[in-house]
């Protein structure tokens, strides 16, 4: 086959595609510590460009994050304009726009996975439970958004993979040090990964609870790519659907000419959207994500794109385009069946009342191991406002916030919790508040978020060393970081395996100090079950999840200081 | 020669010997025993925040290591110097748990006049490297000194033999055992478990693996690592001292002016020195106790006829 020549709208288009992926990458390496105490750009941008994002916590929540209305330009743009954002922004449309393009098939294979199909409407029917869902206050988005789904896969399963890998590898050149003579090649590789480490890899490699179930799903939807053109983007993704309601009948619109066309069909060969460019009258404008190929493909450039303006060939009023939203011609409907909405409404509000009846729904039950960011709002409205996209998991410089699996019910999936066998909440850092798109975990200053406790400390006498082994160790006391410190000892005289008497230090935890941190079970020696766990309770943003009475702040005679 | 006895010379003799067969810096110990052993620099007054007290800092840290015969005793055209201040803990400099930085940039700067190639600033924090580099202050005003200073690469702890009392082997940066010379900066601090960090304690920022297994015998671990080192020059920080809830700290009610900075080729003497500045004694801290019992230096600082400066 000929070369083919490739037009500027589809030059443009994956410049526009590599432009923003690489925008994508670049905010999501600056999700880490910049000094003091910073992200390294506005992290959050294409959560607060997401509509979906925006309506869903809303919905469920009844705030709005005033930084989430950058999301109302994307959907009026997309009212007026079409479903752009689909093909020529979103970095994981682009991701399967890719994976659609990598495999090599027969016009004819592709003419069926280009092709709309029926089953393309169950976005719609997906958006609207989550939707109904969302406005009980069960807020399941995070799981299906698009950019929860590409930033928590690639936080939790790519960017430590490729960080290890990378860094493998150049340990291994490093270790074997091969070369001839005094020419080594460590003498070209160590600098390479000396800029590598300070700006590209994580300061740490991060290592996450849960990585196989997000791998496995990732995976299995980047494969879907080959049965069916961007099968996500299609079947699936509710922002697509969203953007799919508002693009009804936009001023961008594709045009047949009859005359020319010899209904090959070629056009639908690269179709990513599943669109139906092919049929007089049928394109589907809710499905397009203006790629550009059907104008490619066609080799008589039968079909190409027009701009409903004054002027211009066939121009209805602006009214009849604005009564053209609401009433638009048939093929231009999303012909969505009553009957499925009901069903997909009624599912919406079967989950809602399921989640509120299980034993972690209205609190009744609190989870020793649901430990919260600081600055996480009270467990209904954190679920009602977290969408699981995992920025605070990347952004966190100890890797102490992992996606939780069971800890907070079937409801908390991927929501954060900290796992402090892992890493702990750094007493000088509020870097998972500044990254939170939704402020499901609020923004604090330093100083608030010191006294903000997220769990207590407790210490287990059988493990403990001092308690348990007649041995010295203290180290949960060296880096206890209050300024008056939480983790206190007695000098106490045991009894060795001997029968000698020896002077150890055994830990006692002062609760009314406490921030539950977790340094001290972070850093216990005991590396499987430490001597020191945090739990839960006495977490400052559940008054009902405590131990102690209100005011036994001055149980001790004294307060936080 | 003139403050040095025989005995006392045919002792650092000794060490020095002892040295060379244990430690990697051990010959550049020898050919520094010849010199004053210890120098304090003190202010009278004490400077407020924040430019009367860097200059302070600077000050004192100039004339305590000029004390000793200048940074050209210690250190040689072409050299790499590593630095190895506290920079353990993501806290401020005036919450005096990590060395102060105006006495890190001063070291950095010294080392280039007496003709450093290449000084090497690095800690192997307990907090978050990237933090604790950049909020001791110590990352930036290195680097302004000219000093390379960024985190640690964890790649780069090599299990290493210290034929130590308790630690056979342990993993050491290997770019710290790279270079020719060793400076360790520590700060004056109190400790829980061993009453105060000094000297000695510092030199856990340059080993890896598992160190919080250390507490259960700190005495010998850290002498192990004492005996090893044998920096050529100990900058031991009492500008601010931490005199409680250490080694953290975060209360500045904690922090007291001791407005000193001491320098000294034997790293027990500093130690020891080191204590007063918390209100203790050298017997009162297990590692001295066991470093001079090991005789790796002398606990009695003041048989060294220490040089002190008053300004």
């Amino acid at each position: 086959m000929a070369k083919k020549h490739i037009s500027w709208p589809v030059w443009l288009r994956r410049a526009s595609q590599t432009a923003f992926m690489l925008l994508f990458l670049y905010l999501f390496i600056q999700a880490a510590y910049h000094p003091i105490n910073r992200l390294g750009g506005r992290v959050t941008l294409f959560f607060d460009l997401d509509p979906l994002a925006f309506l869903s916590a809303w919905m469920a929540s009844h705030q709005i994050a005033t930084s989430m209305l950058l999301a109302l330009i994307t959907l009026g743009a997309t009212i007026i304009f079409g479903r752009w954002f689909c093909g020529w922004v979103c970095p994981a449309g682009t991701l399967h726009n890719l994976m659609t393009a990598w495999r090599k098939s027969s016009a004819k294979a592709r003419l069926t996975v280009g092709g709309y199909t029926k089953w393309q409407k169950s976005k719609y029917y997906l958006l609207g439970g989550l939707l109904v869902a969302a406005l009980l206050g069960l807020n399941l988005v995070g799981w299906f958004d698009p950019f929860s789904f590409f930033y928590r896969s690639t936080a939790i399963v790519l960017y430590p993979t490729a960080n290890d890998g990378i860094k493998s590898l150049f340990t291994w050149i490093y270790q074997a040090d091969p070369g001839v003579g005094k020419a080594r090649l460590t003498v070209v590789t160590e600098p390479i990964y000396e800029v590598l480490r300070r700006h590209v890899l994580a300061a740490s490699q991060p290592h996450f609870y849960g990585t196989f179930l997000i791998a496995l799903i990732f995976f299995a939807i980047l494969l879907l790519n080959f049965y069916r053109a961007r099968f996500w983007c299609r079947y699936i993704c509710p922002l697509g659907a969203l953007l799919g309601v508002a693009a009804k009948n936009p001023i961008v619109r594709l045009q047949r000419n009859d005359e020319i066309c010899n209904d090959c069909r070629l056009c639908v060969t690269d179709c990513q959207g599943g669109a139906n460019p092919d049929i007089a009258e049928g394109w589907k404008p809710s499905e397009c994500f203006y790629c550009w190929n059907c104008h490619e493909s066609c080799p008589h450039h039968a079909v190409t794109f027009r701009v409903d303006v004054p002027g211009a060939k066939g121009f209805k009023a602006p009214f009849q385009w604005l009564r053209n939203f609401f009433g638009s011609p048939r093929p231009m409907q999303l012909d969505l069946k009553r009957r499925s909405l009901l069903v997909s409404g009624a599912a919406g509000i079967g989950a809602a009342l399921l989640v509120r009846t299980s034993a972690m729904g209205e609190g009744r039950e609190f989870n020793p191991a649901l430990i919260r960011p600081p600055g996480a709002v009270g467990e209904d409205e954190f679920l009602a406002k977290c969408i699981r996209c995992g920025e605070c998991m990347k952004v966190c410089p100890t890797n102490a916030i992992h996606p939780a699996m069971t800890e907070g019910g079937m409801a908390g999936l991927w929501t954060p919790v900290l796992k402090m066998r892992i890493g702990y909440c750094d007493y000088e850092c509020t870097l998972c508040s500044q990254a939170c798109p939704t402020h499901a975990i609020q923004k604090l200053m330093v100083e608030e978020k010191q006294k903000v406790r997220i769990g207590t400390a407790f210490f287990d006498r059988n493990r403990c060393l001092p308690y348990a082994s007649a041995r010295s160790c203290i180290v949960c006391e060296e880096h206890c970081p209050t300024p008056k410190k939480a983790i206190w000892f007695q000098e106490v005289q045991v009894m060795t395996p001997d029968g000698s008497f020896t002077t150890v230090k055994q830990p006692r935890l002062n609760p009314d100090l406490c921030i539950g941190c977790g340094i001290c079970e972070t850093k216990c020696p005991i590396s499987d079950e430490r001597g020191v766990r945090i739990t839960s309770v006495g977490e400052t943003r559940n008054p009902r999840n405590q131990i102690f009475l209100p005011d036994a702040y001055s149980g001790y005679g004294g307060g936080q200081n | 020669m003139r403050d040095c006895p025989r005995r006392t010379f045919l002792k650092t003799l000794a060490l020095g010997g002892a040295a060379l067969k244990l430690g990697p810096f051990a010959w550049d110990v020898l050919a520094a025993a010849s010199g004053p052993a210890l120098s304090i620099a003190h202010y009278r007054s004490s400077p407020k925040e924040p430019d009367g007290i860097a200059e302070e800092s600077q000050r004192l840290t100039r004339e305590a290591i000029a004390g000793l015969g200048g940074m050209q005793r210690f250190v040689n055209r072409g050299d790499i110097v590593w630095v190895k201040p506290n920079i353990g803990w993501n806290r401020r400099p005036e919450q005096a748990a990590t060395t102060n930085p105006d006495v890190v940039a001063t070291i950095v700067a010294l080392c280039y006049q007496a003709g450093a190639k290449r000084v090497i600033v690095s800690d192997n924090s307990c907090n978050p490297a990237v933090t604790s580099f950049a909020r001791s202050g110590i990352q930036e005003a290195a680097q302004k000194a000219g000093a390379d200073c960024f985190v640690m690469d964890d790649r780069k702890f090599k299990s290493t033999k210290l034929n130590g009392k308790v630690l056979p082997a342990w993993d050491v940066y290997a770019d710290a055992l790279g270079a020719n010379k060793f400076i360790n900066v520590p700060i004056a601090k109190h400790h829980g478990l061993c009453k105060a960090t000094l000297g000695i304690k510092n030199l856990m920022g340059v080993v890896g693996g598992e160190r919080n297994r250390f507490h259960q015998d700190l005495g010998n671990t850290l002498v192990d690592l004492a005996a090893f080192f044998r920096p050529n020059l100990v900058v031991l920080d009492g500008v601010r001292v931490l005199t409680a809830n250490g080694p953290t700290g975060g209360n500045l009610a904690d922090v007291q002016r001791r407005d000193t900075v001491v320098a000294g080729v034997d790293q027990v003497a500093v130690d020891s020195f080191g204590t007063t500045l918390l209100g203790l004694k050298p017997q009162d801290i297990n590692y001295i106790v066991e470093a001079s019992n090991r005789k790796l230096g002398t606990m009695d600082y003041e048989s060294l006829k220490p040089r002190r400066a008053e300004l």
